[in-house]
Parts: structure tokens; C-alpha cells; sequence
């Protein structure tokens, strides 16, 4: 559908320099990095290519991430290291849980002993600290870590206090190692350094890079590097090292579950696959660049046919191009069956649905998911290959990494509405709201989605599950999943239940509103006033029921909530104003609802801008 | 100097040496039982319905410290307002270099046209503490011109706890948002639970609420369901705050006894069982000239209940658990209720207890006292005050038990360091969920057997 954008290659590729103590941001790296977008897939990788992606300015935001956070999650997992915060004790307090991460899966299930006993350790910056400078406390922090627990490495991590007050980190690292014996990893994780919290991950991988993989080790051609992330399972690793050993490799799983010496050998790989192609690339880069190990960036290994894809390519990395073959004969003579009964439970849910006049009876169950870019990726083709419709996704940061596979998801299955949003709860609670997916696969506690949700099913599981019904990664994972999805039709008792609770953060008004509402200049940065207007996408009799539900919401909180003195604040919304006396047509006899010809004007324009 | 050159007296010594130092001195600390400041506001204005926090900090303090302080104190998340639905400024270099306090404006502006509430606290974090943003003047600008109230909450991530947040949030309410009000005569409040902080807190509340009333006393909800921004302007109309910690909110009903003239009482420790919820019941009676007949009434009834419950499980305690030496690692509230419950209701032998809520130098003694004090049989446990999960551990590796009480970091230790059973009564508290349950009162006793006893009853 953009194939003449092919022409318009996307460059981004900067040489990674492991003489600077840490990787440049995202921004700084790539021409298009993001974390707020509303449209259409297609208009997202066109506006990529032509260098027309801006980053807005948010008037409103809510609790998102950081470098540091989302960064800590995945380093704890590593076996035999400390994980020391050069921070105030909050930005640790998202560790508390990591004694109670992995213990509970059995031993006979192949966890090793010490996965589960894992040190989250920090300096405690106080305000004596950051008047005075944390230096002398984070080299001692980092010889007090080795005396405690003789870690092979100890990964540093640093918050925004430690920035602000400007501890040369490098420095302190210097000064301490040669009194420590694990090898000090420091990571650049300042909280303010980047929107795109992925950058966190190339902090991350950049010390990885430059302080623990060695060099000059002999090749094993059978070694395959599988970057993994703490939204795969221990499960997950099991079915991909299932995979893999049955055509004679072995897995090098980093970071989630891996010892310190599984990051030091990773130059030592026939190759690295990647299980979400955004998380590892500064990694494969710095591989392919400094190590001479090669990688791919896609397929990821989610649904049958991404499987496929996955495999074929690590075959073809490492010399088992005929013995994948034969395996993928294997696995799809075991598993197609169960993805064909899958198809079917689902044909006959759409069928209930039609017989219920929730559906035209030739529309397809809609579903919006995803997370990170990857699982874009994955969930979209994924669901396409159950027999779904994707007329939306989610993802919490954008970068022109993943734009070439976004280009092909939608020529593979068609065009949908993106939205890009760091975990902003009312984004998201808007986008479900508009679009009605008959499947929402979001997180609860990011937004009240499932107040306007018909199903609702689990985005993804967590790196801890280890029932095998929690598996996502390869055969056996699109089965699971798949088998979720068909589970999650069979009884909305609950998505019904918490719907009609009365805990209501948002104005009735936010629910018809667009998502990039807040952000200023919105005119002129997202262009099409019906952005969820998409062609081909199905529109549902049920929304009847739901915006009589709406109107009575608008009913019950009033629709004078204040906006006169809004503008008292400056808040003038150009364009047509934001009138909630409700021109928009609601319910308006043909099904097609929520495709507003009023779409509120930005509140962007400030008159103090 | 590294590990291997020390030997294990060495490394001991270490360990007390580092032991001995202020926790703000000593070079780290590892998951201790607390968040910032900023976290503790957050939270604590969060249990409010209707209080809507604003987080002015960077985008990552919010997610932290709802997974790892709301989430792990037994429940899932704290209404709409405490869970990532929070309000940010996602602070940026972009701030860091040229201020916040343009970002802040559009934020609260923003956040009145959006989001509901009765109450809009803004608090900070580190960026604005660091960079100097004058939030106070923001926040005046939003001050009084409408019916939205707004109060801002002088916080960082490095100026403290989170058990200073709770006093912290408190304060500013009662500094920027409480008015005067007549005292109704029979109306307390209840100070020194901290929703989280205080694992049980929400089953705490309520049964405190229960015994009160049954004297016919009003107690003034101020967090959980029932709370709202009505309730917390109703503070002063109390005759009497009860203060149910040795130290927690002490600071608060100070400040409410400047400001309004509310006298108050301190209960230190949670009466836990018929013995110490009688004794809680009778003092506070005393302070507030309460119908003796009705005390008498409700101690006679809520006690016979109680031992009559007691005797259908006494069996199973006395099978199982006859002079079983015990554990405790909790905040000084649990730790002194708890291990007076187990010591002179049950018998059990209290070999240790590690307080583990940093209580300041001057409640120490007191907190020791009731730990110590007053105790049945001879048995008096060692007392240590720690929060460092790694040297908590040190001070259980000294000592014998055949059960632990702790926090569910002990979970995974308590089995095979200890041979001990484990069972989670602070924070955190990942591997429980908690409502309405309470070890508060004249049945938390049982309540505490039963949950533990149902872990490790055998069939004979």
C-alpha cells in the first residue's frame, strides 16, 4: 500500500562507541524516536520515512516509566549480581519483589537453584548527599555489594538525583574496582535522559558491552543468543530451548534468568535472535560491530507462522537450514491441529455474536493489544492468524528501529490505528473507548479500559509464570495463547462486573475525546481529524448499548464540569469548542458510533505557550 | 579490602560495624522496608477517595512506587487515583535544565479539566528539589479561585521516608486545607496507621472503629472506603486523636493540638487479642469519660466471644505449638502487638524481635519496653531495630525459632536458612492479599491463629 516508500530508506545506522561511558539517547541516535503518536499504522512508517514524525509536547500526563525502572525489572534477574541503585531508596522500592520473582517455580521444573536469590541494593541518597555529592558512598556501596555477596558482576544504575547532583560515575568506578572483585557494569539510567525508555536498555547493554563481554573466545557455532524480556516467561524459555536443542543448539538466554558469565560469552555466538527486536538492538549492533556476531532483527518467535520465520533464520545463521525444515514439519503436524480447534472455538464465538447482533455476518472478532514495539509486531500478525481482525495497538515508545517491520505488518495484515503512549492510563482508557474492540488485551491498572471492554484477556504474562497454559513464545506459546483467547469469550462475568463499579477517574467528556487531546500544537502535529477512521474496519451493534451507558454517565457528572474556568487558566481551545453539550452522534440508529465527526479541538494551543 | 581476604569473625565484625551506623551513614541499604518520602505521599493521599495526588517528578517514581509500595502491601492498588492513572509532570532534561514549574502549571490545569476529585495534592519528587522549583508558588496560583481545592506537599525522594510522607501529607492538610471546627463531643480520630505501610491497615481501621462504637464513641474515617475529603475536613472536630504507634503520627496529632487544640492519646502498639484490646479500650474510656456500664457491657461480651472462639482452636495451639520459640521482623505497631499476643495469651517464646520501621532515637525506649516488659514466663527477647534486608538476616542467623513472622522477604529464607515456618505479618507483603482482614481486637488473636495455624496443622 506505501510500497514507493521503500524508496525512502530509513538510515539509521551510528557506529556503536564503546569508548563513551555510555550509548547516545534514542532521540539523539535515530531520526524517530517517540513516545506520543495517534493514527494510522500506515501513516506513521510514511511519516517515518520522510523525517515528519514530531514529538508533541503533553499538556497532561500521568504516572509513566523511566529509564531506571522499566531497566531494573530486567537486570535483577541476572543470577550472581548485584544490582546497586546510586539513587534515593523509592527508585529501589520497585525491587522489593525480587526475592519473590522465580522461587516459587519447582527445581524439577529446571530452575536453577540460585535463580530467586537476587540483591537489589542501593545507596540511599539523602539530602546530606546531594548537597555534599554521593561519591564516597557509592564506592563504598559498590565494595560493601562485593563483600556481601562476592557477585560476579555488579550492575550500577543511576537515577536522577545522581545526575542532577553530577557524581561522575566513571569515576567512582575507577576508584573502586580495584578493590572489587565482581566487574562493575555501570548503566546510565538517569530518569529526565530520554522519553524513550528504551534507551535504558541501551545504557544497559552499552556497560554490558564494554565492561563483561569478552573477547577473542573461540566460536560456537551452535550457540545462539536469545535476547529475552521479563514479559516472556520461564515457560517461554522452555518451549524456545525446546525448539533450538532439537535441531542441535544450544540458547544463550540474556539478560532475563541468565548468569554473568551467559553475558560474557555472548561474543562467542553463531548469532543473536532477538525476541523483541527494539529491546536488543543496541546489543546486536555492539555484537555484530565489536564481536563479528550476526543477527536478524525479525521474525520474532509469536504465532505459527512468526515461528517459522524465527526458526528459519536462525537455521540459516548457524547450517540447519535442512533440519529446520524437518522441524517445522514436526511441530506443525502436532500443533496445527490445536491452532485449527482454536480458529474454530473462535468461529463459533463470532458466530455467537452474530446471532446476538453484536456482529454483521461477515465482520471478524476485532482486538486491540500490544506493548512494546515487538509485541506490535507479534500480536498484530499473531491474531490475524487465529482469524481476528487487529483495528488497533498499543505500544509505549516509537522509533524508526521498528519501522520497516511496521511497513510489512501492514501490508501483511492490513492497516490499523496505532497509539503511541508511555503507559498513559487515559490514553488508553480513550483509544478502547472509541475503537470497542470485541477483544482488549491491556493491563488492568493502566488505565480503566476494562469499563468499556467486552473481553477482556491477559496482554502478556510475567517472566515468573510457569504453568504451562502461561507460554507465548513458539509452538507451544501460540496454542496457550491462542487457547487464552478462546477463554476469554467464555464468560465476561468479570469484565461486566468491574465495569459497572463506580470508581470513575476521567469526565465523562474524556471517553468521546481523542487521545492526543493534551498535547499542544495537536492541529498541526496529527493531522486528520478522523483518525479512527479506518477503512474496512467494522463497527458494532453492541455500541448502542455502550453509549446509552455513556449518556447516562454524562447525565450522572454533569456536563458544566468547569470549562469556563479553564479558560480563566489561558486554556483556550481553538478551532471548534470543546462543547459538551454533545453535537457528536451518538447512537445514531446505524451502528456507527463513536466515529465522531466533532472531534475536540487541541487543547495545545496555550496562550503562555 | 574484598571478601575473600576476610574470615567469617571478620566479616561478622563488618557486619556489626556497618550495623551500628545511622542507616543514612552506612555505604548502602538493601530493600528496607520503607519508600521515599514522595512515595509515602503519594500513597497515603491515594487511600483517600476523592484525593487525587499530582506526581511533580520524573515519569518512573509513580510506576516504582506503585508496584513496589502500593502493590506490595497486600492489595492490588488504591482506588483509580493510586494506580498508574496518576497524574505526572514526566519530568524531562528539558526541566531539569530550564524548570518545571511551566510543566507543573499546564499539569494541574490540565488535570482539572480531566480528572475527578475534591482534592488535588501536588508532590514532588527529586528533579523539582534539586532544580529548585518554586512549587509553592504554582500551586498558590490554583489556590482559592475555585471550588477545586489544591494543597502541595513539600516532598522529595531524598529527604526522607515514606513514613514521613504520611506526616508530611498530613501536615500540609492540616497546614493548607483544615479550618476550624466545633468539637462534637464523642468524635476521635484514629492517627499512626499508615495505609501500606501498615499492612492490615484497612481491617486496623475498621476494627478500631467497631470496639469504639460499641462504647458509643465516633470514630472519623479518615482513609479506606468509607473515607472521603469530608472526613478529613471534620479532623478538628474531634474531642480526642488516638495515636496507635510509638512514634507514627505523632508529629500530626502534635500539630492538631497547636492548631485546634485536640488533645491526644498514644496507644504504642496494636492491641492484639482480649488482654491488650481491653486494656486499649479502658484507657481511652478513661480520657473521654465514657459510660462505665457500657465499657463493662462491651469488654464482658467482645472477651467471651473471643476465648469462646479461642477454645475451638486451643487444642490445635497447644498440639502443635506448646512453647514453640518464635520470631518477629516488623514494624514496631505489629512487633509489639504481636509478640505481646503470642507471649502472654499463647504462651509462646519471643526469642527475637527486629523492629523494622526506623523508629526515631527517642521512642527506642519505649518501644523496647513493650517489647520486653510485663511479658508472662522468663523468657525476654533480644531487640534490635533494622531494616536492611541483608542484616536483618545477620541478627536471625544468631538465634533459634521454629517460627518467623516477618515480611514476605523472609518467605524464601525462613525454610531453608531457618527451618523455620514463615508467615507474612509486614510489609511487604507480596505473597498476601489483604481486605478486611486484622489482627486488631479482641479476635485478631484468633484471626493471627488461624492464618498461621492453618499453614502447619498436621492430622493426628
Amino acid at each position: 500500500m506505501h510500497d514507493f516508500l521503500d524508496e525512502l530508506p530509513i538510515t539509521d545506522e551510528s557506529p556503536i562507541d564503546l569508548t563513551k561511558s555510555t550509548c547516545p539517547t534514542r532521540e539523539e541516535r535515530l531520526s524517530v524516536a517517540v513516545n506520543a503518536y495517534y493514527g494510522k499504522m500506515s501513516d506513521l512508517v510514511k511519516d517515518t520515512r520522510e523525517h515528519n514524525v514530531v514529538q508533541p509536547e503533553r499538556c497532561f500526563e500521568q504516572s509513566g516509566n523511566c529509564l531506571l525502572a522499566l531497566n531494573a525489572q530486567r537486570l535483577i534477574s541476572i543470577r550472581d549480581s548485584v544490582l546497586l541503585f546510586h539513587s534515593p531508596i523509592g527508585c529501589a522500592a520497585g525491587q522489593h519483589s525480587s526475592h519473590e520473582l522465580f522461587q516459587h517455580i519447582p527445581l524439577e521444573q529446571g530452575r536453577p537453584a540460585d535463580l530467586g536469590f537476587f540483591h537489589a541494593v542501593c545507596t540511599n541518597l539523602t539530602e546530606k548527599d546531594v548537597v555534599y555529592g554521593g561519591i564516597d558512598k557509592l564506592i563504598a556501596a559498590l565494595k560493601e555489594s562485593d563483600r556481601r555477596y562476592s557477585p560476579k558482576a555488579i550492575f550500577l544504575v543511576t537515577s536522577c538525583a545522581a545526575g542532577i547532583i553530577g557524581d561522575d560515575i566513571e569515576g567512582a568506578v575507577n576508584a573502586a574496582q580495584p578493590h572489587v572483585r565482581a566487574k562493575i557494569v555501570p548503566c546510565h539510567t538517569e530518569g529526565f535522559r530520554s522519553r524513550v525508555t528504551q534507551t535504558g536498555y541501551d545504557a544497559f547493554w552499552h556497560g554490558v558491552l564494554k565492561y563483561l563481554v569478552k573477547k577473542d573466545l573461540p566460536r560456537q557455532k551452535d550457540l545462539v543468543n536469545v535476547t529475552n524480556m521479563f514479559s516472556y516467561t520461564w515457560m517461554d524459555k522452555i518451549e524456545l530451548q525446546r525448539l533450538l536443542n532439537k535441531i542441535g543448539l544450544r540458547v544463550n538466554f540474556v539478560p532475563e534468568f541468565a548468569r554473568v558469565e551467559d553475558l560474557e560469552i555472548m561474543g562467542s555466538a553463531a548469532v543473536t535472535a532477538p525476541v523483541c527486536p527494539t529491546f536488543a538492538d543496541y546489543l546486536m549492533r555492539g555484537l555484530k560491530e565489536h564481536f563479528d556476531v550476526p543477527y536478524f532483527k525479525e521474525p520474532i518467535p509469536f504465532g505459527v507462522k512468526k515461528t517459522d520465520g524465527w526458526l528459519r533464520k536462525v537455521a540459516e545463521f548457524t547450517g540447519k537450514e535442512k533440519e529446520v525444515e524437518e522441524l517445522i514439519k514436526e511441530e506443525h503436524a502436532k500443533y496445527m491441529p490445536q491452532v485449527d480447534a482454536i480458529r474454530a472455538e473462535l468461529e463459533v464465538t463470532r458466530k455467537r455474536f452474530v446471532a446476538a447482533g453484536l456482529k454483521k455476518e461477515n465482520e471478524k472478532l476485532t482486538a486491540i493489544g500490544s506493548v512494546g514495539q515487538g509485541r506490535v509486531i507479534g500480536h498484530a500478525a499473531f491474531l490475524e492468524e487465529i482469524g481476528m481482525s487487529v483495528i488497533g495497538a498499543c505500544t509505549i515508545d516509537y522509533d524508526s528501529l521498528i519501522a520497516d517491520a511496521f511497513d510489512a505488518l501492514v501490508k501483511e495484515v492490513g492497516d490499523f490505528v496505532v497509539l503511541v503512549s508511555t503507559f498513559q492510563a487515559a490514553d488508553y482508557s480513550s483509544l478502547f473507548s472509541r475503537l470497542k474492540p470485541d477483544l482488549t488485551l491491556q493491563a488492568p491498572f493502566k488505565g480503566s479500559v476494562i469499563k468499556s471492554a467486552k473481553a477482556m484477556g491477559t496482554i502478556h504474562y510475567l517472566r515468573g509464570d510457569n504453568h504451562p497454559s502461561r507460554t507465548q513464545a513458539g509452538y507451544a506459546g501460540a496454542v496457550a495463547y491462542g487457547n487464552m483467547i478462546v477463554r476469554t469469550f467464555k464468560n465476561d462475568a468479570l469484565t461486566k462486573l468491574i465495569g459497572r463499579l463506580g470508581d470513575e477517574p476521567y469526565k465523562a467528556w474524556w471517553y468521546d475525546a481523542d487521545p492526543m487531546y493534551f498535547v499542544k500544537d495537536r492541529d498541526k502535529i496529527f493531522k486528520s481529524p478522523d483518525l479512527v477512521k479506518i477503512d474496512g474496519a467494522p463497527v458494532h451493534a453492541l455500541d448502542h448499548e455502550h453509549d446509552r451507558e455513556h449518556a447516562h454517565a454524562h447525565n450522572g457528572h454533569g456536563h458544566d464540569h468547569g470549562h469556563s474556568q479553564d479558560r480563566e487558566h489561558g486554556h483556550s481551545h481553538n478551532g471548534h469548542a470543546h462543547d459538551h453539550g454533545h453535537t457528536h452522534e451518538h447512537g445514531d440508529g446505524d451502528g456507527h458510533t463513536h466515529v465522531h465527526d466533532h472531534v475536540p479541538a487541541a487543547a495545545g494551543a496555550k496562550e503562555n505557550a | 579490602m574484598s571478601a575473600t581476604e576476610l574470615t567469617l569473625a571478620q566479616q561478622r565484625e563488618e557486619d556489626d560495624r556497618i550495623a551500628a551506623l545511622d542507616p543514612k551513614e552506612r555505604p548502602l541499604l538493601e530493600t528496607p522496608r520503607h519508600t521515599c518520602a514522595m512515595g509515602g505521599v503519594f500513597a497515603t493521599a491515594s487511600a483517600i477517595p476523592g484525593v487525587l495526588p499530582i506526581l511533580h517528578s520524573g515519569g518512573g517514581c509513580g510506576w516504582a512506587n506503585f508496584f513496589g509500595f502500593i502493590g506490595a502491601s497486600g492489595g492490588g492498588m488504591l482506588g483509580d487515583s493510586g494506580a498508574m492513572m496518576t497524574p505526572c509532570t514526566c519530568l524531562l532534561e528539558k526541566q531539569v535544565v530550564f524548570g518545571g514549574e511551566e510543566r507543573l502549571r499546564d499539569q494541574i490545569r490540565s488535570t482539572y479539566e480531566l480528572m475527578n476529585g475534591d482534592l488535588f495534592v501536588v508532590t514532588g519528587g527529586c528533579i523539582p528539589a534539586l532544580i529548585g522549583d518554586d512549587v509553592e508558588s504554582v500551586v498558590n496560583e490554583f489556590r482559592g479561585t475555585q471550588d477545586r481545592p489544591i494543597i502541595n506537599v513539600k516532598s522529595s525522594g531524598f529527604s526522607g521516608t515514606s513514613y514521613d510522607g504520611y506526616e508530611l501529607f498530613l501536615g500540609a492538610v492540616i497546614d493548607q486545607f483544615l479550618e476550624p471546627r466545633p468539637v462534637k463531643k464523642g468524635v476521635v480520630n484514629i492517627l499512626g496507621v499508615q495505609p501500606c505501610q501498615q499492612i492490615y491497615w484497612k481491617g486496623d481501621l475498621g476494627e478500631y472503629e467497631r470496639i469504639l462504637n460499641s462504647v458509643g464513641l465516633e470514630v472519623n474515617p479518615i482513609f479506606g472506603s468509607r473515607a472521603s475529603v469530608e472526613n478529613l475536613r471534620r479532623i478538628p472536630e474531634a474531642e480526642l486523636n488516638i495515636v496507635i504507634s510509638p512514634w507514627q503520627g505523632h508529629a500530626t496529632a502534635k500539630k492538631l493540638e497547636e492548631k485546634f487544640g485536640t488533645p491526644y492519646f498514644v496507644y504504642p502498639g496494636t492491641p492484639i487479642g482480649p488482654i491488650e484490646t481491653e486494656r486499649f479500650l479502658r484507657q481511652i474510656s478513661e480520657r473521654l469519660a465514657v459510660d462505665n456500664e457500657a465499657v463493662e457491657e462491651s469488654v464482658t461480651k467482645d472477651k467471651a466471644l473471643a476465648y469462646a472462639d479461642f477454645g475451638y482452636i486451643a487444642n490445635v495451639l497447644y498440639m502443635g505449638f506448646c512453647s514453640t520459640p518464635f520470631a518477629v521482623v516488623a514494624d514496631s505497631n505489629i512487633a509489639i502487638g504481636l509478640t505481646r499476643y503470642l507471649t502472654n495469651e499463647c504462651g509462646l517464646l519471643p526469642t527475637i524481635v527486629v523492629v523494622t520501621d526506623n523508629p526515631p532515637e527517642e521512642a527506642r525506649q519505649l518501644i523496647t519496653d513493650r517489647l520486653t516488659k510485663e511479658l508472662e514466663g522468663v523468657v525476654v527477647p533480644d531487640v534490635f531495630f533494622e531494616n536492611d534486608t541483608y542484616l536483618i538476616q545477620r541478627k536471625l542467623d544468631n538465634c533459634s525459632f521454629q517460627l518467623l513472622f516477618g515480611s514476605s522477604m523472609e518467605k524464601y529464607v525462613a525454610g531453608p536458612r531457618y527451618l523455620a515456618g514463615h508467615h507474612t505479618v509486614s510489609f511487604p507483603a507480596f505473597d498476601r492479599l489483604i481486605l478486611r482482614r486484622t489482627y486488631t481486637g479482641y479476635g485478631g488473636g484468633n484471626a493471627l491463629l488461624e492464618d498461621v495455624l492453618s499453614k502447619f496443622s498436621r492430622p493426628f
